[in-house]
């Protein structure tokens, strides 16, 4: 007869086991169904959860597809209470043959444009120094998240896929336009740190700047001209009051600023 | 002649014939798990004091690059997103979870209560995966499936406070093998997908991809050194990670395949993490190679020869 300090252990052995099969399933299934278009839900859209799962539909027979929008849906949720969200796509579809960083532009009403580059850019294009593994690399991966975006839009991308990119950049502006926000405050905090007899900025400009690689062949230095192209601005002293966003995205097809309305924009 | 092993924690219960699937309800040396805690406590420890306190002020602050609504979107209905950090004070949460953090990982270093340490390291990781994601990068989430593997696995039945031979049993210790099972997989389909997407992409296929890797100032921490490297290196070394990352499940598999699959794992990270800005995925990858390294032949009491024949009892015969 089982006692019940016996049933307890049993029920703990089932859970234990349970848990087990849970977890080797998730790993499995989580990573296959990011390779199964899903229709999106509302809290996919906007912004987007991440750059991992395919959106649309893979069949026309809707309990099929709904099928798999459910068991989608589930595994994110164990993803996401977890911490265990799965997609590994490092340096995928490829490497651009151009290095791209992020610099700041602080345009004051007097006139006068200050350019702050990235911490990560070398001064020295010629011989650039080697960084230590680690230390900075949590400050890398917030500024990764603003060139990652436009990572693959240099001149002839966009040519080729205008369009896309039209479409594409904004929207990536306008889904981070909280973090692009908070960096642009950070950077400026900085400066007037260092220049407390400075105004605040009337625009603060968020650059990308392209530095080209040497091709195989070439010599190993990166000197050949560095292309520069506004990706966002953000206007300090516009408040929510105006219906529109303090960040503008940089269409680079049609040359010009976009803003986005507040409403609507999460 | 060896004296009986002796198994120590939960045991579990599988179905059908799942039960009886030897992979997945053998018993492994305690000495394989407590190793893995404490590489991985001591990789938590560095990355709490060399990448994020060097930084916290900014990283964690409102007016630097923090914050608790930095990210709302995470936090709005129908996400499961969660952090500790949202439901503390900016004031001091942010600082008392990362002490909490360093302190939890401390005790599971030495092997201080393991399953709650263990736990509660998760738990602390996770809050500040989530309140920035920004910050973080994918090694951040194979450190959540390594620290929850961890704290289920019975780590600290050997090498720690809580070892089962301070009452001096001196009998080879094993624990059940489903949590490094779980780190195997985890590896493979990282590898297997990871090499998947990059075998569909014609610029890997070129093997260029590490050249122009290589020669990416803001990617490369070497790019001087990397760059002086012939060009067919670094196509080699495309092709070969392919092949490597396609082939890992099956290689890793088979006995005769693993060391030498292992052997260019560890070479792999250990390279990419200091020539590329890829931070601690590198050390929470080579974490979980841990498992296949057999401490008990070396530190342990004698035990490895039962790790293929011990197998799950019945729930009803636990031992501790």
């Amino acid at each position: 007869m089982l006692t019940p300090s016996s049933l307890a252990r049993r029920a703990l052995a089932v859970g234990v086991g349970m848990f087990a099969l849970w977890q080797l399933f998730f790993l499995l299934a989580a990573n296959l169904m990011n390779c199964v278009p899903r229709r999106p839900g509302p809290g996919d859209l906007n912004p987007p959860r991440h750059g991992f799962q395919e959106y649309g539909s893979f069949t026309d027979v809707e309990p099929v597809q709904r099928t798999a929008d459910i068991a989608g849906n589930v595994l994110d949720v164990w993803a996401e209470l977890s911490g265990q969200e799965q997609g590994w796509k490092m340096f995928v579809p490829g490497i651009p043959p151009y290095s791209l960083f992020t610099a700041v532009e602080f345009r004051f009403p007097d006139g006068e444009v200050v350019q702050i580059r990235s911490e990560f850019e070398p001064t020295d294009l010629r011989n650039p120094p080697v960084r230590p593994p680690l230390v900075r690399n949590r400050r890398y991966n917030f500024e990764a998240q603003f060139t990652l975006p436009g990572w693959y839009s240099c001149p002839e991308s966009l040519a080729l896929q205008p369009v896309m990119w039209s479409q594409d950049l904004p929207k990536a502006i306008r889904d981070q336009h909280l973090q692009i926000v908070a960096w642009m405050k950070w950077r400026l905090s900085q400066y007037l740190a260092t220049h407390p007899d400075r105004c605040s900025p009337s625009e603060v400009v968020l650059l990308y700047r392209f530095i080209p690689s040497p091709l195989p062949g070439e010599p190993h230095d990166w000197t050949q001209p560095v292309t520069e192209r506004p990706y966002a601005r953000w206007l300090p002293f516009v408040t929510s009051e105006s219906g529109y966003l303090p960040v503008e995205a940089y269409d680079p097809i049609a040359n010009q600023y976009v803003r986005f309305p507040v409403e609507g924009t999460r | 002649m060896n004296p009986e092993p002796r198994l120590v924690g939960i045991q579990p219960w599988f179905p059908g014939f799942l039960g009886r699937w030897g992979w997945l309800t053998e018993a492994i040396p305690a000495e394989r798990m407590a190793a893995l805690r404490i590489v991985t406590a001591i990789i938590v420890i560095a990355d709490i004091l060399f990448s994020y306190l060097p930084d916290f002020a900014t990283l964690f602050s409102p007016a630097g690059l923090g914050g608790r609504d930095l990210y709302p979107w995470r936090f709005q209905d129908g996400q499961y997103f969660w952090s500790i950090i949202r439901w503390l004070p900016d004031s001091w949460g942010p600082g008392a979870l990362m002490a909490v953090w360093l302190g939890s990982a401390v005790a599971l270093l030495v092997g201080w209560r393991p399953f709650v340490s263990g736990l509660v390291v998760w738990a602390c990781g996770v809050s500040v995966w989530n309140i920035n994601p920004g910050l973080h990068n994918g090694g951040d989430r194979m450190r959540n499936t390594l620290l929850l593997a961890v704290a289920v696995s019975c780590s600290a039945s050997v090498w720690g406070v809580s070892s089962v031979r301070r009452s001096g049993d001196q009998r080879p210790v094993f624990v059940p093998g489903w949590p490094a099972k779980i780190l195997i997989v985890q590896l493979a389909v990282l590898y297997f997908f990871g090499g998947w997407y990059k075998v569909i992409s014609p610029a890997w296929r070129s093997g260029y991809v590490m050249y122009f890797a290589s020669h990416d100032l803001a990617w490369s921490m070497t790019p001087s050194q990397s760059s002086s490297l012939p060009v067919g290196i670094h196509m080699l070394s495309a092709w070969v990670t392919v092949a490597w990352e396609l082939g890992f499940p099956v290689l890793v598999m088979m006995r005769g395949t693993r060391p030498a699959t292992l052997c260019l794992g560890v070479l792999f990270h250990l390279v990419t993490f200091f020539t590329l800005e890829v931070g601690c995925f590198a050390l929470y990858s080579l974490a979980a190679y841990v498992v296949f390294v057999p401490w008990e032949r070396y530190f342990g009491t004698g035990g490895s020869e039962f790790a293929t024949v011990v197998r799950t009892p019945s729930p009803l015969s636990i031992q501790k």
